[in-house]
Order: C-alpha cells, then structure tokens, then sequence
C-alpha cells in the first residue's frame, strides 16, 4: 500500500482516481488542483507516489514535475493525461516521469502503472 | 491529409464504444455551416496551435444524464451538480484530446483550452464553417461540430 496524492484540475478525475487507487488499496493522502497546489503539498506530506494530469491552470504538469524532482530527485510520478501525443509522453518521460496513463484510463491500467512505478 | 470526418468518428469511436461500452454509430455528417445551434447542452473547447478552431459536444438534457451515469460507473443522474458539470467537461476534454493526438500524428501541433459548458439555446457564429458529426448511441445522439482552420502564423 503507498501513500499517493492525485493531482489533477478536474473534480471528477480527482473522484475518479481516488476511487480506483483507494480500491487497489492504496491511501490518498492528499489531493492538488495545479501544479503549484502539488509543489505545497508535497513538501508538507511527502507522499510515496503522484499521480499528475498535466493541462492545469496556474502551474502545468510539467513544469510541476520538474519541480518535484528538484525537491526530491527520486520522486515517483506517473503522469495521467488526455494529452497523449507522443511528444508529450516523451517529454514527460524525459523530465524524469515514471510512467504515463492516457485518458479515459481503465482501472486495471491505472494499478499497473502505479505498482511499476513503486517497483 | 487531414479528413475531419474520419478523425470525429476514430476519436468519437474510441471514447463512447472503447471506453464507456455504448453502441455508437458514427451518422452521415451534416452539410457545413457557419453557425452552431446547440442543443440543452454543449461543451466547447478550442484547438491553438499549427491548427486553430473548436470542437463542440452538444446533447439534449437526458443523453447528459445518461453519459455522465455512465461514467460514474452507472450511477442514476438527477440533478446536474458540480461534480456532474466536472465530468461533462472531462468528456469534452477526452474528445478534443483525441482529436489532437490523431492530428499530431498527421503532423500537426495543437495544444487544447479548457472546456466551457453551453447551457440552453445558444448560436455560434464562426468565420470558418462547421462540420458536424453526429453519433447516434442507445443514449442518444451525440453531435461533434468542429471548425479548424490552419494557423498562418506559426509554420506547420
């Protein structure tokens, strides 16, 4: 079981990925909103694991994910996008994400992810 | 070569047959216009990039209630509330993110806005023309307008 926060501008998704990680039992111990949301929360719980849309108002996805792995270069991120043009999974991927769930995800795909990630 | 109606009815497909397992049979597409007449309930998002344009998700009332049932994992929708109107957006944005990604595989970068939900009567007027595609599922039709029209101003 791993402590996660999801981070994602949509309530529903949040709902979403809440629902199925808390299934696959795992503790979402914090949700964030955009990318600077995420930023304040990590440093207050350090989660295991982040689960990161990246199409976020104030700060993108991206630009948090970079700075989580100035925070902690060994941050686990599995990044959860619509926006899977392969260039963005690229990028994502190169700036350090582990892994990159496209959406609309099946549960099954989500765990997955997360489980490699932990590994 | 960029065929929309092929790319609406691949993404359309993928979305409401792939994902939330309806019947969805992708209908002639309708003549061009350059005017929008929503139906109850539309979501517009903008494509900017090598490409600028709209794509609009436009149902009646009971085929919303029915898909955002579906995707709360087949909930009975009565009343539209915050996290029903989150959702609906999220449908939109699926549809237009896929729409991106089969046109980044064209060749062409466009990035996506934020959905906007359109609420009872509206027209939209636009200086290129729609084309609509309509999708008929057991819960009703789902009509996709989309408007795109190459950016001049960044290199494609």
């Amino acid at each position: 079981m791993a402590k996660i926060m999801v981070v994602d501008d949509a309530a529903f998704m949040r709902m979403v990925l809440k629902n199925i990680l808390t299934e696959g039992g795992h503790e979402i111990i914090a949700e964030a909103i955009n990318g600077e949301d995420a930023v304040h929360h990590y440093l207050k719980c350090t989660p295991d694991l982040v689960t990161m849309d990246i199409t976020m108002p104030e700060m993108d996805g991206i630009a948090a994910l970079k700075e989580l792995i100035k925070i902690n270069p060994l941050v686990k991120v599995v990044m959860c996008s619509a926006m899977g043009q392969q260039g963005m999974v690229l990028e994502a991927i190169y700036s350090g994400a582990k892994d990159f769930v496209v959406k609309p995800f099946q549960k099954e795909r989500v765990l997955e992810s997360v489980m490699k990630a932990l590994a | 070569m960029l065929n929309e109606f092929e790319v609406i009815t691949k993404v359309g497909e993928n979305v409401l047959k792939g994902y939330l397992g309806l019947n969805a049979q992708p209908l002639r597409q309708q003549e061009q216009q350059e005017s929008y007449i929503g139906k109850d309930i539309g979501v517009i998002i903008q494509l900017v990039g090598q490409m600028d344009g709209q794509v609009i998700c436009t149902m009646n009332l009971d085929t919303v209630k029915s898909l955002i049932g579906r995707m709360m994992g087949g909930l009975e929708i009565g009343q539209l509330d915050d996290m029903c109107w989150s959702a609906l957006q999220e449908f939109g944005n699926w549809i237009v993110s896929g729409i991106a990604i089969e046109l980044s595989e064209l060749g062409i970068d466009v990035n996506i806005t934020h959905p906007i939900i359109q609420e009872g009567f509206t027209i939209i007027h636009s200086r290129s023309k729609f084309m609509a595609v309509p999708i008929s599922t057991e819960i009703g039709t789902v009509e996709i307008y989309i408007s795109l029209e190459k950016n001049n101003q960044v290199a494609v």
